[in-house]
């Protein structure tokens, strides 16, 4: 059920990133799928059938990588579950920044052979940079992280993650004012378009992030909410799906939309001098500017930013990046290992041990108030802070019986119910764990 | 008013952007009282130091082309209608028509281009 899950998240992902490809192939600010053309560009022959090539090729990786992710799905292979998951992810990554270079390449080389290549400059629009800039203010995503905190005050159990999200609001704000580049979009000389298309990109950027830092709230008044009045049901679970699909709705339709604007502003571009820096961006993705002293840029469609390859800050953040997705695999490997491996269950030394990857639970005989042992499991488990898969459940989870600590095999039962001094509930072993053996020694 | 700086050319950068604001200016792009950019906004509109930019505009302060105050920033200065060249100017014009005898042009053909750029200066 995880697996399905995760792979239907990844799948639901293919159409989104198709559309945002497919729709590289349409001419904004002069460019289509990186590469820089003049208004001759658009109606030439060659170019438009390279672009519908480029659609072409789109639509076939999508409808392959589609076809690979649902038979992977279908594969009933435990020990490799998440590592296919994440070599598929790779596999889509590489395979869009493969087809977009030789899409990329090819363009190029048309225009060069009709002679659009212009000597590259540097643009600055001083008009654009004179003017005052208007940025969300520092206020609204600490208001974000006082309602994403406030739950703290009445829910102790689960500070540290209301902690968190308030922290991560704030982080929006960090990453709204810093990973920006302050620069405008110039396209040609038109003053006038350059700021409406700076204005229109600024304020997409402004809202994704605050829309961030109101989702944590949100999510920390779902969890206290559905913890305090609905426990024990669903709510929490749709809540938060319904929370991460409404936000990646609303940052993939104000990309969609910031690059329609994009595109019909400069539909009359691309005559007399127009801006073109082709040349700094390498296979049309990666931008490389020893003489912008920059790290963070701005995508040159779209809302995004990105990083300028040829300073130290660039390089790094390109080798994490690599890094990670390299690791990503090999990360899945040990998932599927913690997810496979036995929960040993046994009480040494008058503590009782719940043994797994990560964290052991241990707790001291003599502050149980209570032990039971339970042949069904409690309905409607959602996972609060934890690892949630079809072999293990653990961490905190909000359950029909309150909230509790988990650390069992859903499997098969049966399971240890115990009860603290506190009152805390911790429900432990099934599946190959000796629970019934561990039941008896605690009850004698 | 887009700057174009080219980082390939000889020229300093400072220069390039102190002679871009000159023709703005002198061709009515930017008119007197304009506001321009802070040095760090142009700095970080342009990707390069503050430094080069302040070095610009302390040359485009010194030529009497720029103004800056505390409140405002920089702005273009309003300038008297006649108060003729400065010397540094005049010591350039001497330079260029210079050239311009030795690239072989008498007088008339080197007004004719001054007229000409002069013109295509103020459209």
């Amino acid at each position: 059920m995880t697996s399905l899950i995760s792979w239907g998240a990844c799948l639901v992902l293919l159409p989104v990133m198709y559309a945002l490809n497919v729709n590289e192939a349409k001419f904004k600010k002069n460019i289509a799928v990186g590469v820089t053309f003049p208004r001759a560009g658009r109606e030439d022959p060659e170019v438009l059938g390279l672009l519908k090539g480029f659609r072409r090729e789109q639509l076939i990786i999508c409808l392959a990588l589609a076809a690979l992710g649902a038979l992977c799905a279908a594969l009933t292979w435990p020990e490799m579950r998440f590592c296919l998951l994440f070599l598929w992810v790779d596999l889509l990554i590489v395979a869009e920044f493969v087809c977009t270079a030789r899409w990329n390449g090819k363009l190029k080389a048309v225009k060069k052979a009709r002679g659009w290549t212009v000597p590259t400059v540097r643009t600055a629009s001083v008009t654009a940079a004179a003017e005052p800039v208007k940025r969300t203010s520092v206020w609204w995503f600490v208001a974000a992280a006082v309602v994403a905190a406030v739950p703290a005050v009445f829910d102790r159990d689960l500070w540290v993650m209301y902690a968190l999200d308030a922290a991560l609001a704030l982080a929006c704000w960090a990453g709204d004012k810093y990973l920006y580049r302050n620069r405008a979009e110039a396209v040609d000389e038109n003053d006038a378009v350059t700021a409406a298309l700076t204005r229109v990109r600024r304020r997409a950027w402004d809202r994704v992030w605050l829309l961030c830092a109101w989702m944590m709230a949100a999510i920390d008044v779902g969890v206290w909410v559905s913890a305090r009045f609905f426990s024990g049901s669903q709510v929490l679970f749709w809540l938060t799906m319904a929370l991460g699909l409404g936000l990646c709705v609303i940052a993939v339709a104000l990309e969609f939309r910031v690059r329609h604007i994009q595109e019909r502003l400069t539909a009359a571009s691309g005559e007399g001098f127009y801006v073109d820096e082709d040349d700094k961006w390498l296979w049309g993705q990666l931008y490389y500017d020893p003489n912008d002293s920059r790290v963070i840029v701005n995508n040159r469609t779209g809302v995004n930013t990105t990083v300028n390859l040829a300073r130290p800050g660039g390089k790094a953040f390109m080798v994490l990046a690599l890094a990670l997705l390299l690791a990503l695999p090999v990360a899945g490997l040990f998932f599927d290992a913690m997810c496979e491996a036995p929960l040993p269950l046994k009480v040494e030394e008058g503590v009782l041990l719940a043994e797994s990857w990560g964290k052991d639970y241990a707790l001291p005989l003599e502050d149980v108030a209570d032990a039971e042992l339970v042949d069904t499991l409690p309905k409607g488990m959602t996972r609060v802070m934890g690892t949630g898969a079809d072999s293990i459940l653990k961490g905190r989870f909000s359950t029909e019986w309150g909230s509790a600590t988990l650390c069992l095999d859903p499997r098969t039962g049966p399971w240890l119910k115990v009860t603290m001094a506190d009152g805390a509930l911790y429900l432990l072993g099934g599946g190959e764990s000796d629970t019934e053996a561990v039941y008896g020694e605690l009850v004698r | 008013m887009l700057l174009k700086l080219d980082f390939g050319s000889d020229r300093p950068i400072y220069m390039q952007i102190r002679d871009q604001i000159v023709l703005a200016v002198a061709g009515g792009k930017l008119a007197a009282g304009d506001k321009l950019p802070t040095v760090r906004a142009l700095a970080e509109e342009c990707g390069i130091n503050m430094m080069t930019v302040s070095k610009a505009y302390q040359l485009l302060r010194q030529e009497g082309v720029i103004a800056t105050d505390r409140r405002s920033g920089a702005v273009v200065a309003r300038r008297e209608q006649n108060a003729g060249p400065s010397k540094e100017t005049l010591e350039g014009l001497r330079l260029r028509l210079g050239e311009l005898r030795l690239a072989g042009l008498d007088v008339d053909a080197a007004m004719e281009l001054c007229r000409k750029l002069y013109k295509e200066g103020t459209k």
